[in-house]
C-alpha cells in the first residue's frame, strides 16, 4: 500500500504522527481566518490610465498626448468618457458629484464595486529605490511577490507563503495557485497546490489501453518506488502530493460546479475555481491568480482597456458570487503589478516602464476609499516617472496583519497601518 | 491522510529556492553507455538505443566534432511538409504549419546539437507569435536562429535583433525619436545579452560600496540606446503572395534620431545607414558581463541549474578565446561537454516539458525516426500547449521559465497534466486521424526483435531510464507479462514516461 506516509518514511522518516493528529482540529480552527486572493497584473499596469486624476486633467492630457498638433492622437480619455466612472475619496458620493478621480471608461464594474464601500484604491503605490533600478519586470514582480527589494536573481520565499507557514493547514494545505508555480506562495517549508483551470480536470489520465485499472495500479506502484536522482525525487514529491490532493479537489469540483459563473476571460476561469475552492471548504488561505499582458509599450489604447474591462468584470463577478454563497466575510482580494508606466506617452502611443501605480483591495473586511496620495503629474523622479507615495510593503504589511502574521518578521520592517483593512 | 503530512513531505523536498538540489556527493562513475545517454539527452533530444550504441562505438569526441559542423550532416527529410508559397484568400491555408515545421525538424533532424541550441536560443531570445501575428515571420525568425545557433554570439545577436519578428515583438518596429519606445533597448540588454547586474567571470555579482549589486546599465543608457536604434520598419509587400518572402525590414534615415547619443559613459557615433542596430548590439555583445551572463545561462540549460563558479569561469575563458571566431558557440559547447563537471550533472536537472515529449519520440522508434511515415502535426502542438511549452507561444518575455527555475515547470498541475499528454502519444494509432503524433509499436517490435515481455521490458528501461532500477524493472515486467500485446507495450511506455526518474534529464 503506497501512501504519503510510507513514501515519506522511505525518504527520511520524518516523524509525522503528532502533527497528523493535530491537523483536523487545526483545520477547523483555520476555517475563519482571513483568505487573501492575490492577483498579479503582469507586465506593469499603467495606473495613470486606470485611475485618472480628474483634478489634474490638464496635466494628464498633456502627458498622454505625445505628438505635437496637428497630429492630435492621444492616450488620454476625454472628460466626458470618464464622467460616468468618476469617484471621490468618499465612496458614497455618486459619479455625478465626483471630481477627484475616475476609473477608465471600461471599468464600470469597478465603479459599481467602489460604490459598495468595499473597494480600496491605493494610489501612488510602488517600489522604493526605483530611481536606482532599471525598471525590470523581473525585479518588479519579484519585489511584489516576495515583499523584498533589490533581491537580484534569487527567487526567495513569498510573503503570502511565509505568512501562512505557521497556520494549521486545511484539507488542501494553505496555498493554491491557479496560474502556475509562483514564489508568492513559497514559504519556509512548503510549496503549495497548483491547479491548471478548470479544476474539473485535475486528475490522472489512465486512458492508454482498455485496462485502466491495471495501468492505475502499476502507475501508483512505479511512481512510489525509490528514485535514482534528485530530480526524480523532486518530481515524485510533486506527483505524490498531486495524487493526495486529487480526491478532495474532485469532490469540491463535483459538489460546487458554479454552473452560472460566466467565463469570459482566463481570469474568470481562475477566479471561478478559487470561488469553488472557498465555497467547498478547501481551507486554503492564500490564492494566486494572474492576468496579463499589461506591458503596453505601443498601441496601449488597443490593449489596456480590454484588460481593465476583464479585470473589472472578473472582480465584480467573483465578489458577488462569494457574497451570494455566503462565504465572502473573510475574503480579501488584492491586485499588484510590476510597476506603473511612464506618465509621458511615447510616439508609439504606448508607455514605457515607469514608477508608481495603483493597487486595488476588495472584500467584506475592507474599508473602501482612496488611500495614499496620488503622485504629482508635474514633479517626477529622476527617470521622469511618477513618484511613489506608498511603499508596496505597506500594503502587504496590512494584509499580513489581517491574516494574523507578523509583518516585521516577514518584510523586515515595520509599517504603520494604511487603514484599509 | 492529513494535509500536514503533505505539507511537510513536500516542504522537505521543495525548498524555498525552488531549485532542485544537485547531488550532495558525486554520483557513481558513469558507464560508457550512461555517458553517451547523458550527452545525448543534454546535447540533443536524446536517441534510440540503436543510436546510443552507434555513438558509443564511434566515440563522443567524434559525435561532438560532427555535430559542431551541422553543414556536413545530411538534413534531407527533416521537415515532412511542403511549406506554402502562396497565400490563400489573403490568409494562410494552415496557421500552424510553420510552427509544425520547426517542431518536426527539431525531432527528426540528425543535426541534433544545432536543434538543441535552436531551442535554447528560441528560449533565450524569446519571441511570441501572439504579438508578431504572422506565422511566416516567426518561421523566418526560427530559420535565422537555427542558422546561427552554433556560430558567433555577436553575429547571432545582431541577426536576431534585425529580424522582423523581434522588431515587432519588442516594439522597435517604426520606433522614432525623440520620444522613443524603450522596450527593445531594455530587454535586449537585460534578457538577451549582458544582464541587469555587472558580473565577474564566474557570474557572481559585482557589489558596490553600498553592498548592493552594481547595475550593468542605467535608465539613461536604456533611453539613449532606444534612440540609437530608431529608424527601422517592417514592410509587407502587398503584391507578393509568398508568405515567406513578402516581408522585409526597411531603414528610414528620417526616422532615426539625429541628436547626440551618449551611453555606457561615452558619446557614440551611431551610423544613420541601417547598421544602427548592429552598432549597438556589437557593443553590448562584447561588454564584460556578457560572457558570464551567456555562459551561465548555457550551463543552466544544458548541464546544471547550479553551475559552480569554476565551471562558469572555465567556459568564460573559452568564450573569450573564440570571441571573434565564426564557430564560437560550437567551441564553447565542446568545452562544456569535455568539462569534468559535465558528467557530474548526470540526471541532475529536470527535463523541460518540450524535452520530455521530443525525447520520448526519439527514444521510441517509429513515428519520429525520420521515416516520414507520420507527420507530427497539430496534435503535437496541442500536447506541447498542454504542457505549457508550445514553442511559438512563450508566456512572456521571460520565455517559459527563467534559467535556474526549471523546477517551476513542475507542480501538482503539470504532474497530472503530463499523464494525459503521454496517454495521447502512447495510445494513438496510425489510423487515428485526430492524433497524428504517436509511438509506432509495430516498428518498436521490429527493433526489439523479440515478443518476450522480459526482453521488451529491458529494452524500454534502457531506452527511457538508462536501465533504471531492479525494482522499476520488476514492476514493468509484471505489467507486461510473458507475451505483451501492442496495447500492453503502449501502456508500459506510458508508465515509464510518467515514472519520476523520467523527469530527470
Amino acid at each position: 500500500m503506497i501512501n504519503r506516509r510510507n513514501v515519506l518514511r522511505g525518504l527520511g522518516g520524518i516523524a509525522m504522527a503528532p502533527m497528523f493528529m493535530q491537523s483536523v482540529a487545526a483545520a477547523e480552527a483555520n476555517a475563519n481566518g482571513t483568505i487573501v486572493v492575490a492577483i498579479l497584473l503582469a507586465g506593469g499596469n499603467d495606473g495613470l490610465n486606470t485611475v485618472v486624476p480628474l483634478a489634474h486633467y490638464g496635466d494628464y492630457y498633456t502627458l498622454r498626448t505625445p505628438g505635437p498638433p496637428p497630429q492630435g492622437l492621444t492616450l488620454a480619455y476625454t472628460q466626458a468618457d470618464l464622467a460616468p466612472n468618476a469617484f471621490n475619496t468618499n465612496p458614497t458620493i455618486p459619479p455625478s458629484q465626483s471630481n477627484e478621480f475616475a476609473f477608465a471608461p471600461v471599468m464600470t464594474d469597478m465603479r459599481t464595486l467602489y460604490a459598495t464601500g468595499k473597494l480600496a484604491v491605493i494610489a501612488g503605490v510602488g517600489l522604493p529605490k526605483q530611481e536606482e533600478n532599471p525598471l525590470s519586470h523581473l525585479n518588479g514582480q519579484m519585489d511584489w511577490l516576495t515583499g523584498q527589494i533589490n533581491i537580484g536573481e534569487t527567487p526567495p520565499s513569498g510573503w503570502l507563503g511565509l505568512t501562512l507557514d505557521n497556520v494549521p493547514p486545511g484539507p488542501l494545505g494553505n496555498t493554491a495557485s491557479l496560474s502556475g508555480t509562483t514564489p508568492l506562495l513559497s514559504g519556509a517549508t512548503a510549496q503549495g497546490l497548483v491547479i491548471n483551470p478548470p479544476m474539473d480536470y485535475f486528475g490522472v489520465n489512465y486512458s492508454v489501453t482498455d485496462k485502466w485499472k491495471t495501468e492505475k495500479a502499476a502507475f501508483r506502484k512505479i511512481g512510489a518506488l525509490p528514485t535514482v536522482s534528485a530530480s526524480g525525487t523532486y518530481d515524485q514529491a510533486v506527483l505524490q502530493a498531486a495524487l493526495a490532493d486529487m480526491g478532495v479537489v474532485h469532490k469540491i469540483a463535483k459538489t460546487h460546479e458554479a454552473k452560472t459563473y460566466q467565463l469570459n476571460s482566463w481570469l474568470d476561469y481562475q477566479l471561478r475555481d478559487i470561488a469553488r475552492l472557498i465555497e467547498g471548504g478547501a481551507g486554503i488561505r492564500g490564492y494566486f491568480a494572474e492576468q496579463g499582458s499589461y506591458d503596453t509599450h505601443s498601441s496601449q489604447a488597443q490593449y489596456q482597456p480590454q484588460l481593465l474591462q476583464e479585470l473589472s468584470f472578473s472582480l465584480l463577478q467573483f465578489y458577488s458570487y462569494l457574497q451570494a454563497k455566503g462565504v465572502s466575510s473573510n475574503v480579501v482580494i488584492m491586485t499588484m503589478s510590476d510597476f506603473g508606466r511612464r506618465p509621458a506617452a511615447n510616439l508609439d502611443f504606448g508607455t514605457d516602464h515607469g514608477g508608481a501605480t495603483v493597487s486595488f483591495v476588495l472584500g467584506d473586511p475592507v474599508t473602501g476609499g482612496v488611500y495614499g496620495n496620488y503622485p504629482s503629474l508635474k514633479k517626477f523622479d529622476g527617470n521622469e516617472n511618477l513618484k511613489m507615495n506608498v511603499d508596496f510593503r505597506n500594503v502587504l504589511s496590512d494584509l499580513i496583519v489581517a491574516m494574523g502574521g507578523n509583518p516585521t518578521q516577514i518584510l523586515g520592517e515595520t509599517w504603520p497601518s494604511l487603514g484599509f483593512i | 491522510m492529513s494535509r500536514t503530512i503533505r505539507t511537510i513531505f513536500l516542504g522537505a523536498l521543495l525548498s524555498t529556492t525552488m531549485v532542485v538540489p544537485a547531488f550532495a556527493a558525486p554520483p557513481p562513475a558513469l558507464s560508457a553507455r550512461q555517458q553517451v545517454q547523458h550527452l545525448l539527452r543534454r546535447f540533443s533530444f536524446s536517441a534510440s538505443p540503436q543510436e546510443v550504441t552507434a555513438v558509443q562505438n564511434g566515440g563522443i569526441a567524434a559525435w561532438l566534432a560532427l555535430q559542431s559542423q551541422p553543414g556536413k550532416i545530411n538534413d534531407d527529410g527533416s521537415e515532412l511538409e511542403t511549406l506554402p508559397t502562396q497565400l490563400v484568400n489573403g490568409g494562410y491555408p494552415d496557421y500552424n504549419i510553420f510552427e509544425r515545421a520547426v517542431v518536426q525538424h527539431m525531432i527528426l533532424t540528425p543535426r541534433q546539437l544545432q536543434a538543441k541550441l535552436e531551442l535554447h536560443w528560441l528560449d533565450h531570445f524569446s519571441v511570441g507569435l501572439e504579438s508578431v501575428g504572422d506565422p511566416a515571420i516567426m518561421y523566418h525568425y526560427d530559420q535565422v536562429v537555427r542558422a546561427n545557433a552554433l556560430g558567433n554570439f555577436a553575429t547571432l545577436l545582431c541577426a536576431v535583433a534585425n529580424e522582423p519578428a523581434m522588431l515587432i515583438w519588442l516594439d522597435n518596429n517604426w520606433n522614432v525619436g525623440p520620444v522613443a519606445n524603450e522596450n527593445f533597448a531594455r530587454e535586449s540588454m537585460q534578457l538577451y545579452s549582458t544582464g541587469l547586474y555587472r558580473l565577474n567571470d564566474d557570474a557572481s555579482q559585482k557589489m558596490g560600496a553600498n553592498g548592493q549589486p552594481q547595475l550593468n546599465y542605467s535608465q539613461q543608457d536604456v533611453r539613449q540606446i532606444a534612440l540609437a536604434m530608431t529608424g527601422y520598419g517592417v514592410v509587407i509587400d502587398p503584391n507578393n503572395n509568398d508568405p515567406q518572402t513578402r516581408f522585409s525590414v526597411q531603414y528610414y534615415t528620417g526616422n532615426h534620431y539625429s541628436g547626440k547619443l551618449t551611453f555606457f559613459g561615452k558619446t557614440q557615433k551611431v551610423p544613420n545607414d541601417g547598421t544602427a542596430i548592429d552598432y549597438v548590439m556589437n557593443i553590448v555583445a562584447h561588454r564584460q558581463s556578457t560572457a558570464p551572463f551567456e555562459v551561465k545561462e548555457l550551463l543552466q540549460r544544458f548541464v546544471t541549474e547550479n553551475p559552480s563558479p569554476q565551471f562558469i569561469s572555465d567556459i568564460v575563458a573559452v568564450w573569450h578565446k573564440y570571441e571573434n571566431a565564426p564557430d564560437q558557440i560550437a567551441q564553447v559547447m565542446t568545452a562544456i561537454a569535455n568539462h569534468p563537471d559535465f558528467d557530474l550533472a548526470y540526471h541532475g536537472m529536470l527535463k523541460q516539458p518540450v524535452e520530455s515529449v521530443f525525447q520520448s519520440l526519439r527514444q521510441m522508434p517509429g513515428a519520429m525516426q525520420g521515416t516520414a511515415d507520420v507527420t507530427p502535426g497539430d496534435s503535437l502542438l496541442w500536447e506541447l500547449n498542454g504542457l505549457g511549452q508550445q514553442l511559438f507561444w512563450p508566456v512572456s518575455v521571460f520565455s517559459f521559465y527563467r534559467p535556474g527555475n526549471l523546477s517551476g515547470t513542475v507542480n501538482t498541475g503539470t504532474a497530472l497534466d503530463k499523464t494525459g499528454v503521454f496517454a495521447n502519444i502512447t495510445s494513438a494509432q496510425p489510423s487515428n486521424p485526430y492524433t497524428d503524433t504517436y509511438i509506432n509499436i509495430a516498428t518498436l517490435r521490429a527493433n526489439i526483435g523479440s515478443a518476450r515481455g522480459d526482453v521488451i521490458a529491458a529494452y524500454l528501461m534502457d531506452a527511457l531510464l538508462d536501465g533504471g532500477t531492479p525494482a522499476q524493472l520488476a514492476v514493468l515486467q509484471h505489467y507486461l507479462g510473458g507475451a505483451p500485446s501492442d496495447n500492453d507495450i503502449s501502456g508500459a511506455i506510458w508508465l515509464l514516461l510518467n515514472a519520476p526518474d523520467y523527469a530527470a534529464n
